[in-house]
């Protein structure tokens, strides 16, 4: 990450902070009232010990001092209760915050913007990176002020006792800011790299897991496992290296406690021997030194502190760098204008719908290529439409922009309302979907056939079944339609979860009016040809009343096809019927007899 | 509990020097801020005191202590920078090792059974835990270890001085030592358990959500499946808030405790001085000594809470290398030939994948001959991977035989299969590396020029203008990113740089158009000359080219 980028990302996370509320500013007050705390405590320690051992005081005349200890004890202990969970209500609000924006974003996205990264890759940035934002805001930033507080104070606390202790104090003080920097800089850059050392290594090594399957195959596996201690390996002699000096910062920081410790000792020791006759300590009494020689570590306490956190900031700098691109990520800029102006009232659509498609332009968000180019065609109300094409010509691009997937350029209008205007739930209303790839949620056979009408009874979701030939494996299920479908272990077949999805298509309409538009893309590729005849009887007896896109390589079901739609290279070359194609077009034919080809 | 986490323990002897070494310096560096202090106080007490006559004061030898106070100072600032360099070290080191020997677990199994931890994240998941393993001697052994000597110590520096107050002081902390682990330990790990829960809940569902947007979107569930996820995020948010209370709570009972001790040693220190049992010195010595003892404790109610999470990644890791692979192969010492004909025999082979509802492959037979070029040709989910699958001995098929030149496929050792059989899988995985790199896993040995070469046959040498710069492309994370067709095509490359009697090859020509795919196969084909080979696709695109064409469906040949 350049140093830019960086600041950009600091910024970023500091401008978060006020989804926090008050809770970060709690955790200063806190750090403050300890420190506060910490002096009154060295204060009645150097008492007790003035009077028992200097003036020779019996316990039974020091209750009032000790129970002030006490309380003082009990009132730290509360405090350090508070802190942690202040702490963390901290780092829990600016997480949810970020967690609410991700979301948004990712609905922004939709479908096909989703498509950029696999799914794995986003829900680590949603649960692991947004996670390590956590610390950075319930430790690192209060403590960054709490480390210019408690120092300040310690010193006038000193000041008012010794001018030498002070100035011990004093010398080092201009230098706390340096050090800060200094900490900051090397601190900072030795957990960023080890950080990045620690994930460069364990990308390394997942990747060769992931590799083993094929290494396996190629004989190399052993072989890798050497090169896999060899890279760790390498990975720690460099980080080592960076580490040496880097620790140095913190050594520093020790050395300054331990130094002002030791010369305040040394000092105050000499002054009483009459060793030293300048300053106040040649009259000091011992409950001053002792109360400056217990303050001496606390002075620099807050900053060692602050150095344990770095690795916090490092973390957080990451993973907001990483959070930040998602976030920025945008299907379109205008997006946000153009929403404004979408009607938001619902609108009542009335049987099969009418398409019309008027200079359709899609590109491509990730590449700019044009996917769809200046498409044009009109689907009455009842018709059956078929597209056909090669791989690659456009077919799924044009579903996914009837279902409002993608930003287009041109016209696309239901029943004459102007799609661009619709709000997309209102698009989406009344119009069915049964894709190439079915997606399978986590839950059961059931939760997944009443996806999004959880009140489907058992009746219902039986009928969908036994109508997309799911019924049969169903029916066999252990626990019915009450079984869990896990993910792990793989436990149907592609046609199968083609046949769920399926019955979901199916369960989603079956008691409303026919739906006014059923989009299909290539429904049965993954079926059998004894299910997939059966599967399309069905389809068609479900859709007569409806307006049907259908994508398919079936050209023996082109048949009771009103129009067919001839696709290639995002445009659409041939139309007609299946009777004029066949007379008179090119890549229809072409198309026709590598199919037929096919079924030889 | 210890026999889930001592296997892994027990490795630790491997870095036992550098280990025992970064706790004694950990040890040292306590030692002597702990000695700092107390001497200090000691210091100052005994001055005052003798600085209230003349004649005291001129004979106070103060050179000792005062080198010892330097000596200390200089002490613990070594002490803290090689603790940390020493301990930092040996953390990557076990690192290091616990990598390689959970790589090494992992040989035995086959493709097939590694792929299904592939899913789910599950590696990512095991990876993770074995990084917290490595965290185990930093966060746990090294503070307990240093919090048992510094307690012991503290014991021996106050029995010099007073007997009765070390062994209170010395019990006291003990108990401390002894009751605030368990204490921790047990309020923290049921919502320890259930975070881990509901992180994984909250997984599944965020997969799904992401997975499914189009599902979701189409059929209205995106808003209620949204709620649930925010749902989820609360439950396990109340689950981290009770665990940063009880993180609280056991900070906030080891300050009592810390505060209590001090004021007991104040107490007692005083009433002794008061009975002349010791000097006024000494008792500053044993509270500042006692106070700063107690920073060795601050670190234990950590090291426990961690101690929940720790022992789920054991348990994990444990299970799976504990779990016997299913698929194994005879030993190296055999005096069966190694493939040479290329033949393959499938007879009334039947398989169903673990947990599958219904058999994928039901009873397929095919005899290929020596040098045959076929083409299996079906739609997806017909069960053409599957059989590939278990040609490789990714899986074993539940019935039926399959011999590759009238030898049975399970008697061959592992080392005979892969060199006598070269393959292209479906999935080709691009490994974080150089191309070279990539492409020499078929063939170690293999030059430069023969690797451009092959790359150029296979329309791969466009990314590049030089052959150096060509092979020198990183891919993977932070690289270049092939093209599904380009990956498919390196697939190819590595299976033709040593051909082998026999290859294989599952949908090599996906993702590719019409004319490269030509021009690829065309490439398959020259290196095939003489071998026999079995392509499994759904396209038909360039097989006039097979001497033979089977069509497959519903997990049989038609």
């Amino acid at each position: 990450m350049n140093s830019a980028r960086e600041r950009e990302v600091y910024r970023w996370l500091g401008g978060l902070v006020s989804h926090a509320g008050l809770w970060p500013r709690l955790v200063v007050a806190n750090g403050v009232l300890t420190g506060l705390i910490i002096m009154g405590q060295a204060l009645l320690l150097a008492h007790i010990i003035q009077q028992v051992v200097m003036e020779g005081v019996g316990v039974d005349r020091l209750s009032f001092p000790l129970v002030g200890f006490a309380l003082l004890v009990l009132m730290r202990a509360g405090l350090i209760f508070l802190r942690d969970f202040t702490a963390f209500k901290a780092g829990a609000a600016i997480r949810v915050e970020v967690r609410k924006q991700l979301l948004e974003r990712f609905r922004e996205l939709g479908p096909v913007g989703l498509r950029r990264r696999s799914a794995g890759a986003w829900t680590t940035t949603v649960l692991e990176q947004v996670e390590k934002l956590h610390d950075f805001y319930a430790h690192y930033q209060p403590q960054m002020k709490i480390a210019v507080f408690i120092p300040t104070l310690i010193f006038l606390a000193a000041a008012s006792q010794d001018w030498i202790v002070a100035l011990v104090f004093a010398v080092t003080a201009p230098l706390v800011p340096v050090f800060m920097i200094l900490v900051g800089r090397k601190a900072a850059q030795a957990s960023q790299q080890n950080f990045n050392a620690l994930a460069r290594m364990g990308g390394h090594f997942l990747d060769r897991l992931q590799g083993l399957g094929t290494l396996k195959l190629f004989n190399q596996a052993e072989a890798e496992g050497v090169a896999v201690s060899r890279a760790a390996d390498r990975f720690r002699q460099h980080t080592m290296k960076v580490l040496r000096l880097a620790f140095l910062s913190s050594a520093v920081l020790e050395f300054f406690t331990a130094l002002s410790i030791a010369l305040t000792a040394v000092y105050l020791g000499l002054s009483y021997l009459g060793h030293i006759n300048f300053g106040a300590a040649s009259e000091m009494t011992l409950f001053t030194g002792l109360f400056l020689l217990l303050l001496a570590p606390e002075f620099y306490q807050p900053l060692r502190d602050l150095g344990s956190f770095y690795h916090a900031r490092a973390e957080a700098i990451g993973a907001g760098d990483a959070i930040l691109e998602v976030l920025e990520l945008s299907n379109d800029d205008q997006e946000e204008a153009e929403t404004e102006a979408r009607s938001s009232y619902p609108v009542q659509w009335q049987g099969a719908r009418w398409v019309l498609a008027k200079d359709l332009t899609v590109y491509s968000t990730n590449t700019g290529a044009k996917l769809l180019d200046n498409i044009s065609f009109e689907i009455y109300p009842g018709q059956k439409v078929a597209v056909v094409g090669a791989s690659g010509a456009g077919k799924t691009t044009l579903v996914e922009t009837l279902l409002g997937f993608h930003e287009f350029g041109g016209l696309l209008e239901f029943d004459g309302r102007d799609a661009e205007r619709l709000q997309p739930e209102n698009w989406r209303r009344g119009l069915t979907w049964i894709g190439q790839n079915p997606l399978l949620i986590q839950g059961t056979v059931r939760e997944n056939v009443t996806l999004g009408r959880p009140e489907l009874d058992d009746h219902a979701v039986h009928s969908a079944l036994v109508w997309s030939q799911a019924w049969e494996f169903v029916e066999r299920l252990p626990q019915g339609i009450d079984t869990p479908l896990q993910e792990e272990g793989s436990s149907l077949s592609v046609g199968q979860a083609q046949r769920i999805a399926l019955a979901r298509a199916m369960a989603h309409k079956q008691d409303e009016p026919p739906a006014g538009l059923f989009i299909m893309d290539e429904p049965t590729a993954s079926l059998d040809r004894y299910s997939e005849a059966r599967v399309h009887q069905a389809l068609r007896k479900l859709t007569r009343q409806s307006t049907v896109f259908m994508v398919t390589h079936r050209f023996d079901l082109l048949d009771d096809v009103d129009t067919i739609l001839v696709m290639d290279h995002g445009r659409i070359v041939e139309q007609g019927t299946l009777a004029t194609l066949k007379q008179d077009s090119v890549i229809f034919n072409r198309l026709l007899a590598e199919w037929e080809g096919e079924q030889a | 509990m210890m026999h889930e986490l001592w296997p892994f323990l027990k490795l630790y002897r491997h870095q036992a020097g550098r280990l025992s070494l970064g706790m004694l310096l950990a040890f040292i560096t306590l030692a002597a801020s702990v000695s700092l202090l107390a001497l200090s106080g000691w210091f100052i007490t005994a001055t005052a005191i003798a600085g209230l006559s003349f004649a005291t004061a001129q004979s106070f030898n103060f050179f000792t202590p005062g080198a010892g106070v330097r000596g200390f100072s200089i002490l613990r600032t070594a002490g803290r920078y090689f603790d940390r360099l020493v301990s930092h070290d040996a953390t990557f080191r076990l690192l290091a090792w616990l990598r390689t020997w959970f790589y090494y677990r992992l040989l035995p199994f086959s493709a097939g059974e590694l792929s299904i931890w592939r899913k789910g994240e599950l590696l990512n998941r095991l990876v993770a835990d074995i990084d917290a393993l490595d965290q185990l001697y930093l966060r746990l052994l090294s503070p307990i270890f240093v919090a048992f000597l510094a307690t012991l110590t503290l014991g021996a520096l106050l029995a010099v001085f007073n007997a009765d107050i070390a062994v209170l002081i010395g019990t006291v902390l003990m108990v401390l030592l002894i009751v605030t682990p368990f204490v921790v330990y047990q309020t923290s790990r049921k919502p320890g358990e259930a975070m881990a829960h509901q992180q994984s809940e909250m997984r599944t569902r965020l997969l799904d959500y992401l997975g499914g947007q189009a599902e979701l979107l189409i059929f209205d569930a995106e808003q209620r499946y949204r709620d649930e996820l925010r749902h989820k995020e609360r439950e396990l948010l109340q689950s981290q808030e009770k665990m940063a209370w009880y993180a609280g709570l056991s900070q906030a009972m080891l300050m009592l405790a810390a505060g209590a001790t001090v004021l007991l040693v104040m107490y007692l220190a005083a009433e002794a001085v008061h009975k002349n049992y010791i000097d006024g010195p000494v008792m500053t010595l044993m509270v500042l000594g006692t106070l700063a003892a107690f920073e060795a404790f601050h670190m234990l109610p950590g090291a426990f809470r961690f101690l929940g999470y720790t022992r789920t990644s054991a348990r994990r890791l444990h299970e799976v290398v504990k779990t016997p692979s299913r698929i194994v192969f005879p030993d190296e010492e055999h005096s069966l030939p190694d493939i040479s004909q290329g033949s393959v025999t499938l007879d009334n082979i039947w398989f169903r994948y673990p947990n599958g509802l219904e058999d994928t492959v039901k009873g397929l037979s095919l005899q290929v001959e020596p040098g045959e070029h076929v083409a299996i040709l079906g739609r997806t989910g017909c069960g053409k991977s599957t059989l590939y699958r278990l040609l490789t001995r990714d899986w074993d098929p539940d019935r039926g035989v399959i011999k590759i030149d009238s030898h049975l496929l399970e008697s061959y050792n592992e080392v005979q299969l892969r060199q006598g059989m070269r393959v292209v899988p479906q999935r080709v995985h691009v490994f974080e590396g150089t191309l070279r790199d990539n492409l020499k896993i078929g063939d170690p040995d293999a030059s430069d020029g023969k690797l451009y070469q092959l790359l150029k046959d296979l329309e791969l040498s466009h990314m590049a203008h030089s052959p150096q710069d060509l092979l020198n492309i990183w891919l993977g994370a932070g690289g270049v990113r092939l093209s599904g067709g380009e990956a498919r095509r390196l697939g190819i490359a590595r299976a033709l740089l040593q051909p082998a009697p026999l290859l294989l090859l599952d949908e090599p020509t996906e993702g590719l158009d019409t004319v490269t795919a030509n021009r690829v196969m065309q490439g398959i084909l020259k290196a095939a000359e003489g071998r026999t080979l079995l392509l499994i696709t759904h396209r038909r695109t360039a097989l006039e080219h097979m001497d033979r064409i089977v069509r497959m469906d519903a997990g049989k040949l038609l």
